[in-house]
């Protein structure tokens, strides 16, 4: 578990470190993202996928610079010689990017009801609020562990946001059609999306075990 | 005899179909210090790798420390110090928030690391990084990231070292605390393995060398340290007539060059006194007669000469 701990506190401190630029950009990303709920003509459901792929930008940024800049920078090496169990490196690398993409989604959730609350509308968090939340978290647990598995696959890792939004656009659109034929429940989407996030995880284990993970990759 | 630390029994390394290392076996014991070197691309990067557990080995065995490196034993990990191409430093982290983090891969206390770095960095620039105003490591010049990589491969004083060129970038004196750690570490009975282009680390430092050529390691007789070439150095004038004094004491042809007198001695205790006893009565001015080194550059040259 302090392993653990010591590669989540690398990854928190590294980003804490970065430029001003990197804060500012996230900002306006953030406050961009809550101002959308305001837009009377949004659906119930249209707002889900705006969380959704909200969630896609945030943890495919996090992606690379936690999963991507490690293995082209060639220090990934480093990190797997030092005494860090493999797993500890990959589960403590998809913590970090968990952990902080989910708070940015809460706090731009929380933005986007006070603007509404501002705005006259309504107040609190309602059941969608909630939804929302579930949704965003299982999305970034698949992205999360799409990246983690591609990051090692992919030759050109930095297309992995790229990538991420293709396999979500393809899980949304399945989802859709097949709410359009049979009675899902909503739920339904989150279950799909955590499975996927489960499958592609171990895959990941497998692939950062292996001798790929330290193979030279190219942008 | 000391115990072999590292082993690598008739290794096989190949990418596909392209073969890196084949029929590769050697022991370095412990308290040992093995150079390895060898021109670029002969695969010593891959070697170093395939004994880190980073590559999985084609064929063969290998063991550190009584562990196959392929199943990456958390404990060997925690016994070994590294230097490889890239340093691992979080570029945006300061090197003090960065050794912490290795400190606690390796199951070190901060304070144990703050006695290592206060005792053994103290005059050099990561002491006062650490005790003083730190600047993130991205701001550090290539050399000071080296010297922060050695710092930690040192760190908790590991049993096995694996270098891959430790000496890039660095300056003279941190060249010099780098030698002064790997002596130290020898004396913990430390076992290392260093492979550099710079030969002068590998004459000063190393107790064996291998040098890695056309797939195979070719152990190179005589260790690192500069031997005896057979040949004789007269340093005098080129006086009319000492040509022949030299060849007819020496019994073999000498060449005069660079301000001296070059010829091969079969049995120098005998020959030199003679030789010099001569020349002298001959009027010639001596003013130094010694038997010529060949450093380890001129023997690796021989060996890829007669391979």
């Amino acid at each position: 578990m302090k392993k653990l701990n010591a590669i989540i506190s690398k990854e928190w401190k590294s980003f804490v470190g970065s430029d001003r630029g990197v804060f500012a950009v996230y900002a306006v990303l953030i406050l961009s993202w809550s101002f959308l709920p305001l837009y009377k003509g949004l659906s119930m459901g249209m707002e889900d996928v705006w969380w959704l792929f909200f969630s896609v930008v945030i943890s495919g940024n996090f992606s690379n610079t936690v999963f991507v800049s490690e293995r082209l920078s060639g220090s990934m090496e480093i990190l797997l010689t030092s005494g860090f169990p493999r797993d500890t490196v990959l589960f403590g690398k998809a913590a970090f990017i968990t952990g902080i993409s989910i708070a940015i989604g809460t706090l731009c959730l929380c933005l986007s009801r006070l603007w509404l609350h501002l705005a006259g509308g309504q107040t609190g968090f309602d059941r969608a609020a909630f939804y929302g939340a579930g949704l965003y978290c299982a999305g970034t647990c698949m992205n999360v562990a799409i990246a983690a598995w591609m990051s090692v696959r992919l030759q050109s890792p930095r297309l992995i946001p790229i990538v991420t939004i293709l396999v979500m656009s393809l899980i949304v659109a399945g989802f859709s059609g097949l709410v359009f034929f049979i009675n899902v429940p909503q739920w339904m989407l989150s279950v799909i999306l955590l499975s996927i996030a489960f499958i592609f995880l171990l895959l990941a284990r497998k692939e950062f075990n292996g001798e790929k993970i330290i193979q030279p990759i190219h942008l | 005899m000391a115990p072999a630390i590292i082993r690598c029994e008739n290794l096989l390394k190949q990418f596909g179909g392209h073969v890196v290392i084949e029929g590769c076996s050697f022991d370095i014991t412990q308290g040992s210090i093995f150079g390895l070197v060898g021109l670029n691309g002969a695969g010593k990067t891959t070697l170093i790798r395939v004994l880190l557990g980073l590559l999985k080995p084609s064929g063969g065995a290998v063991s550190m420390l009584g562990h196959v490196p392929w199943d990456h034993p958390e404990s060997l990990y925690q016994r070994t110090g590294v230097v490889l191409e890239n340093d691992g430093f979080s570029g945006n982290m300061t090197i003090k928030d960065n050794l912490r983090i290795f400190a606690a891969a390796k199951g070190l206390t901060w304070e144990s690391v703050e006695a290592y770095v206060g005792e053994f960095w103290a005059d050099t620039f990561i002491h006062d990084e650490m005790f003083g105003p730190s600047k993130k490591v991205k701001y550090l010049s290539r050399g000071q990231r080296m010297q922060c990589s050695i710092c930690r491969a040192f760190l908790g004083w590991p049993e096995v070292y694996l270098f891959d060129e430790p000496t890039v970038a660095l300056d003279v004196a941190a060249y010099d605390h780098f030698c002064f750690m790997c002596r130290i570490a020898r004396g913990l009975k430390g076992t290392m393995i260093i492979s550099s282009h710079q030969l002068s680390a590998i004459e000063e430092l190393c107790d064996y060398v291998g040098i890695l050529d056309n797939k195979k390691l070719h152990m190179l007789d005589g260790g690192a340290q500069a031997s005896g070439s057979g040949l004789w150095t007269i340093v005098m004038e080129n006086v009319p007539g000492s040509k022949e004094i030299i060849e007819s004491a020496a019994g073999s042809a000498a060449s005069y060059y660079k301000g001296a007198w070059h010829v091969a001695l079969q049995t120098p205790r005998t020959i030199v006194p003679n030789l010099v006893a001569r020349l002298v009565r001959a009027g010639c001015g001596i003013l130094e007669v010694r038997p010529e080194k060949r450093d380890l550059k001129d023997r690796i040259r021989t060996h890829y000469e007669k391979t």
